[in-house]
């Protein structure tokens, strides 16, 4: 989860990268690194987990929220962490779902 | 499609290209006042670019799917759950519709920062948008722009909240279910925005290109 975006940066748009583990398995996502915030969570993480953990992150509500690509890629939370890595790359963004239906 | 240019002074304007059909409340026998006005935007996203109907998923395939692929729980099928521009750019890509890229606009921010992002869209051949917000809660389909001088800008908006029997093209024009907005009334600074841009898919530019 990256933190370090400036002040300015509109308060419904977060940008995070995150990566896979391959090789070993983490008991649990967990936040790494110095200057940049990274997610890193195992391959068969669910991406649901990502998506609540970059929520939780931003405060916002993980129900009402969703994550998006770079270009602006909607990414079905409903896969595992290495499908979206292999699909989309790690380069991410949250932003809030919108609702609508009033006449 | 008749309608005069929104602005006096010199402007630009890009419309869509291709054909698209307006889908809207009760359209297809069901009555969906309340709630469909996202799923009914979704629909005349999924008409565009040949403008005919074949393709297009009704209410029901469109939960299904959102349900089948785990975005939604068990028991969203059926129900009058709204949806937004997430969901359709979603459901563009599981049904092989045109691609819908996403674009969030915060609250306050206004449309006017991404009326250029806009202007190429359709003048790059883009398809309709979807718009959905928050605190505006009224989906609607944006299919042109015009930027005028200084901050003059209109949005060229297909409203979907119309119920009643179909109308020919200029009857819909004069009743404003089709029309030129300015863009500072169009979007209320209150809302954030999600904008759902079409363009033709890999697998449609292959088909145009055979």
């Amino acid at each position: 989860v990256t933190r370090a975006f400036p002040t300015t940066t509109p308060c419904s748009l977060h940008r995070f990268s995150f990566s896979t583990l391959l090789a070993r398995a983490l008991p649990g996502v967990s936040p790494t690194g110095a200057c940049e915030e990274r997610l890193s969570v195992p391959e068969s993480t669910p991406f649901t987990a990502v998506l609540k953990f970059a929520a939780e992150e931003f405060k916002v509500p993980a129900a009402t929220s969703a994550i998006i690509t770079n270009d602006g890629i909607g990414i079905n939370p409903a896969q595992t962490a290495g499908n979206v890595f292999l699909k989309h790359g790690s380069e991410l963004r949250i932003i809030p779902r919108d609702r609508v239906g009033s006449c | 499609m008749g309608l005069p240019p929104p602005s006096r002074g010199p402007a630009r304007l890009a419309l869509l290209s291709g054909h698209y059909l307006y889908y809207h409340y009760g359209c297809d026998g069901l009555d969906d006042r309340g709630w469909g006005c996202g799923y009914r935007t979704l629909q005349t996203l999924f008409s565009w670019p040949e403008g005919q109907p074949a393709g297009v998923p009704g209410l029901a395939a469109v939960q299904a799917a959102l349900e089948d692929m785990g975005d939604k729980p068990p028991g969203f099928r059926g129900s009058q759950d709204w949806i937004g521009c997430v969901e359709a750019s979603l459901c563009l890509a599981h049904f092989g519709g045109p691609q819908g890229r996403l674009c969030h606009v915060p609250r306050g921010a206004g449309l006017h920062r991404e009326l250029e992002r806009l202007y190429s869209h359709f003048a790059g051949g883009g398809g309709p948008v979807m718009v959905g917000g928050d605190a505006d809660a009224r989906s609607k389909a944006l299919l042109g722009i015009c930027i005028g001088s200084g901050t003059e800008a209109y949005v060229l908006v297909l409203d979907p909240h119309y119920w009643g029997a179909p109308k020919s093209p200029s009857e819909l024009q004069a009743a404003g279910w089709v029309g030129w907005q300015e863009v500072s009334a169009a979007f209320d600074p209150n809302s954030f925005y999600n904008l759902c841009l079409t363009s033709l898919s890999s697998e449609q530019q292959q088909h145009t290109l055979d």
